[in-house]
């Protein structure tokens, strides 16, 4: 019975050895979304549109985005630029840049192939909304850098976005 | 022939092509391309650009394949490691100053420098300097866009200038570095032609300014379509994004337009989206039994039908009528000419208001028959104004191909800077010309043409020059002739086609779409499609049932007559707008106000469809899909390119007939081409027409033999007052109506009203050039500024129709054949 105890105690700690071994690290897991994850640099998150250091907007409306998109999600309609009154340092800009996330695959073929390093997809993953609507991303929402997305339970009960648009 | 041939290797491949090809299209006759820029298969060979270099056996150096002619037992290599090696040099060179911008540039996907520098450039470029800065996206005119820094000096443009449009209005600056494109003194490049220029830009030097920056070129959907312009029918692609319509490209057929549209077709589409056009269908509360708001067409062409039945029913047939439209497709025009005669019961089916009968004594030409003819023998037709390609044609055949030109007008046109022989008579005085022609021809001497205002040795001169001929080509605008005078001209070509040694044909060069179809399908009041006289019983019970009415109906004229004394009761008017179109202005509109029921089918919100009680919405070209028949009898495929939910005209049409048909169920056709085969079964000289048959080039369908015209020479009216002259309404092809709009991008061509009156009645009136006057005629008056061009004889004046407001066509009288004016100093 000694015998038996021993060798119970023995397999015990064989077998909580990894956990004994795990308590003393760093969890693995975090407490999301209180605390989130740093994403590596080359993550390809939601996309984004670049400004330069004047100000202007990177995008000359080429379309090449568009043309090499595998799904077909992004939109663009260009227009000239007026000189007075610039949008982009060339000749022409995008009036109209659309990019549909929900039809997305996040495959980074657009950022490639931008001639101008205009969009680009960032670390930005926390995608969910209540709303399909919100998942045509307009020059409007591209262009802007968001804080990540912040959510809160209301008196309802219900969670809602509090740095919605 | 054998002799004619000459056999080559090119990359032993064994090729055989006619003396005197060019190794590049030697090259492409059997799928191996040589790049090339400057060249180009209608511009002829230049060799500057250097990018076509081949080898070939035994000659030392590199050669330009498209300099050089084929040669018997040539042998050429294209992709020896020699030959890359100066491609890659040639476009590193050319590409030393290009501004590589191709992301912005809208040529960008169609570029051949693109295309070629892809292909065979080098991966790299050694330039480590800056490069050229030079004019950036400056207006070469206002629908053209110039971008030197682009410009690889090809020059195809100023060559195209110089040997297509043969005006040399572009052409090439200075020299070496500085070789640059431009015109004199900075002009506006705004020919007839200039938007050619654009197709065949290498690069994205020269661009089209309306659809700059609009779409990028893959992005758009190409719909293969004919202009719906003039009677030429020029094959042209229809691009279109987000169902929005961005631009027109030509689409070369050499068998129709030779790989040229003129600027007309480029860029006069703003029509498609103009704000005038009719979106929805309206009925005049008013009018007793149609009220009801904010119909569906489709409603609305119930009640049209059942309206017009109530009036047959309760005055007979022969008060309806119909006014269609040269500008309607043949599927169209043939289902609105059944409605009306198996429907309704009636011949009252016009579309014109000039004197033409279908078929010909000779052949029917196609175009392209001028380039084999040696003789071309214009009459009363103005190419330049009125069917812009067929000019270039004449053009080119006239200083290319050694053909001669004579000229047989009453008004000065271009054409006579190119003619051998340029006639002109008096106006109104056609028909006595015609005849003196065919009796000095017939060889029963010289008649009398002292009225005519040309002269006996230059008629007999003419007549010579038919005689010497072997082929010859009539062309003549039947619209453009007075009265009766249509029918002594075929009388003169039955003549010409009874000289042995002559073979003759004619192009009737009405300048309407699709003025050919509208008479083949037999929206005329006196002939059945396929022309067959309404007199021929027999033939039309076989092919239209026993109900086919078999009496002569109104012409439109005549229809306008008896809307007034009130004998007509309902008028449908298909794509017309007889207010401003037709001779008789006012009279026409107060003729119009007095019918009981008058439908409108128009795509625009026109003079006439303001008087309408119904209105029907027409899709019209660009949209729906049909056959149209052009100059030379090519049958042709005119597909739309822009989507609407709205039912197409053929659709609306049939469901008029379905309405009044006895049998109820009627026929449903599923496309326009379940019409185009019944048109094959139904119009004699259309059988060979299918969907298959057009599909490419289109086809000739066969002329209907001509009726045995008969048209005396009439004796010429008096002037009411000594001095009144002769008005001759001239065409100008940019002319500011409801298809050019105010808004058009085109609007750069409008002219002011200009009378063009001789020397010696200006001298006689006391007129001075730019002197304000009013053209007056019974109570018509148009405002015009005179021009002294001597554009016509004495005892006329040329008035160009430049827009609908000018309403030249008031003037017009509308039971004479010459209209006599007054000209008042205002």
């Amino acid at each position: 019975m000694i015998q038996a105890t021993l060798s119970g105690i023995k397999n015990l700690t064989i077998g909580m050895f990894v956990t004994f071994k795990n308590m003393m690290t760093k969890p693995v897991t975090f407490q999301y979304p209180e605390v989130k994850r740093t994403m590596p640099e080359r993550y390809r998150g939601r996309h984004f549109l670049n400004r330069d250091e004047n100000g202007l907007e990177k995008c000359i409306g080429c379309s090449l985005c568009s043309i090499n998109c595998p799904v077909g999600c992004i939109h663009v309609v260009a227009a000239e630029n007026d000189p007075e009154n610039r949008v982009s340092p060339g000749e022409r800009y995008a009036e109209v840049y659309e990019i549909n996330l929900l039809r997305c695959i996040y495959c980074g073929y657009c950022e490639e192939a931008c001639p101008v390093d205009a969009v680009v997809l960032r670390e930005h993953y926390e995608l969910a909304d209540y709303n399909r609507d919100t998942y045509i991303a307009t020059k409007g929402d591209l262009l802007v850098y968001p804080e990540p997305n912040q959510f809160r339970v209301n008196i309802l009960g219900n969670t809602e976005r509090t740095n919605s648009k | 022939m054998a002799d004619d041939q000459v056999t080559l290797t090119i990359d032993d491949q064994t090729v055989s092509v006619p003396k005197g090809t060019k190794v590049v299209d030697a090259a492409k006759s059997v799928g191996i391309e040589i790049p090339v820029f400057c060249y180009h298969e209608k511009l002829g060979p230049l060799g500057c650009c250097r990018m076509c270099l081949v080898e070939v056996e035994k000659m030392p150096k590199l050669m330009t394949a498209c300099t050089m002619d084929v040669g018997p037992d040539m042998v050429v290599k294209t992709t020896t490691p020699k030959v890359e090696k100066a491609q890659k040099g040639v476009l590193e060179f050319t590409l030393l100053n290009h501004p590589l911008d191709c992301p912005v540039c809208d040529k960008g996907g169609e570029c051949p420098l693109q295309n070629n520098t892809f292909k065979y450039g080098p991966g790299d470029t050694r330039m480590d300097f800056h490069r050229a800065e030079n004019l950036k996206a400056g207006p070469l005119s206002p629908v053209i866009t110039l971008d030197r820094e682009r410009c690889i000096a090809c020059q195809r443009c100023t060559r195209y200038s110089e040997v297509i449009e043969q005006d040399n209005a572009l052409v090439m600056h200075n020299r070496g570095f500085n070789n640059e494109v431009g015109t004199f003194n900075n002009e506006p490049y705004d020919t007839r032609f200039s938007g050619n220029v654009i197709d065949i830009c290498p690069v994205g030097a020269l661009t089209n300014s309306q659809f700059r920056f609009k779409a990028r070129t893959w992005d758009l959907t190409n719909s293969d379509t004919l202009c719906a312009h003039c009677g030429c029918n020029c094959n042209m692609t229809l691009g279109v994004r987000t169902n929005k319509f961005m631009r027109i490209e030509a689409r070369p057929n050499d068998l129709v337009d030779d790989g040229w549209i003129c600027d007309k077709a480029r860029w006069g589409y703003d029509f498609l989206e103009s704000k005038n056009r009719l979106v929805e269908a309206r009925t005049v509360p008013d009018n007793g039994t149609m009220v009801f708001s904010s119909p569906t067409t489709q409603d609305a062409a119930v009640r049209t039908a059942e309206a017009i039945k109530k009036i047959v029913d309760e005055h007979g047939p022969e008060s309806v009528g119909f006014i269609g439209s040269p500008y309607g497709t043949n599927e169209e025009l043939y289902l609105y000419q059944k409605l009306f005669r198996l429907g309704f019961g009636t011949n009252n089916i016009d579309h014109k208001t000039y004197a033409d009968s279908p078929g010909l004594p000779i052949d029917h030409y196609d175009v392209s028959e001028i380039e084999t003819a040696d003789l071309v023998l214009v009459i009363a037709s103005d190419p330049t104004e009125e069917l812009p390609i067929l000019d270039l044609r004449i053009k080119k055949v006239v200083t290319r191909h050694g053909v001669k030109l004579a000229v047989l007008n009453d008004q000065a046109t271009l054409m006579d800077k190119y003619a051998h022989l340029s006639l002109r008579y008096n106006i109104g005085s056609d028909a006595g010309v015609f005849a003196a022609l065919t009796a000095a021809i017939s060889g029963e001497g010289m008649a009398d043409i002292k009225t005519t205002g040309i002269k006996a040795d230059q008629l007999k001169s003419l007549v010579e020059m038919l005689r010497a001929s072997k082929k010859v080509t009539l062309i003549y605008n039947s619209s453009a002739l007075t009265g009766q005078s249509v029918a002594v001209l075929k009388q003169l070509m039955a003549m010409i086609k009874n000289i042995p040694s002559i073979e003759c044909g004619a192009i009737p060069a009405v300048p309407h779409t699709n003025a050919v179809g509208a008479m083949d399908m037999g929206i005329l009041p006196d002939y059945y499609p396929g022309g067959v006289p309404v007199a021929d019983g027999e033939a039309i019970q076989q092919t239209w049932g026993e109900t086919a009415p078999t009496q002569p109906g109104l012409s439109a004229m005549e229809m306008i007559r008896k809307a007034e004394s009130g004998e007509l009761k309902a008028l449908l008017v298909y794509r017309a707008n007889p207010v401003v179109d037709f001779p008789g202005g006012k009279q026409v509109e107060e003729a119009l106000k007095k019918l009981d029921l008058l439908v409108v089918h128009d795509m625009f919100e026109t003079e006439t469809a303001k008087l309408a009680h119904i209105l029907l919405p027409s899709n019209g070209p660009g949209v729906d899909d049909g056959t149209t028949t052009n100059i030379g009898g090519r049958v042709q495929f005119r597909k739309g390119g822009l989507k609407t939910a709205h039912p197409p005209d053929w659709k609306i049409i049939s469901l008029m007939a379905n309405t009044v048909s006895e049998e109820g169920d009627g026929i449903n056709y599923i496309t326009s081409f379940s019409v185009t085969d019944e048109i094959a079964k139904n119009v004699p000289g259309y059988a060979e027409i299918s969907k298959k048959s057009i599909k490419k080039e289109g086809m000739t369908r066969v002329s209907s033999a001509s009726i045995n015209a008969t048209g005396a020479v009439s004796k010429e009216s008096s002037p009411p007052k000594p001095e009144a002259l002769k008005l001759r309404i001239a065409n100008y092809l940019f002319a500011h109506n409801t298809i050019l709009d105010a808004t058009s991008t085109l609007a750069h061509h409008f002219k002011p009203s200009i009378v063009h009156m001789h020397a010696s009645d200006a001298k006689k009136l006391k007129l001075k050039n730019e002197d304000d006057v009013v053209v007056v005629s019974g109570d018509t008056q148009v405002s015009a500024q005179v021009e002294i061009s001597n554009r016509c004889n004495p005892g006329g004046v040329v008035l160009p129709n430049i827009s609908d407001e000018q309403g030249v066509w008031g003037l017009a009288n509308s039971r004479d054949s010459v209209t006599w004016v007054e000209i008042r100093k205002v």
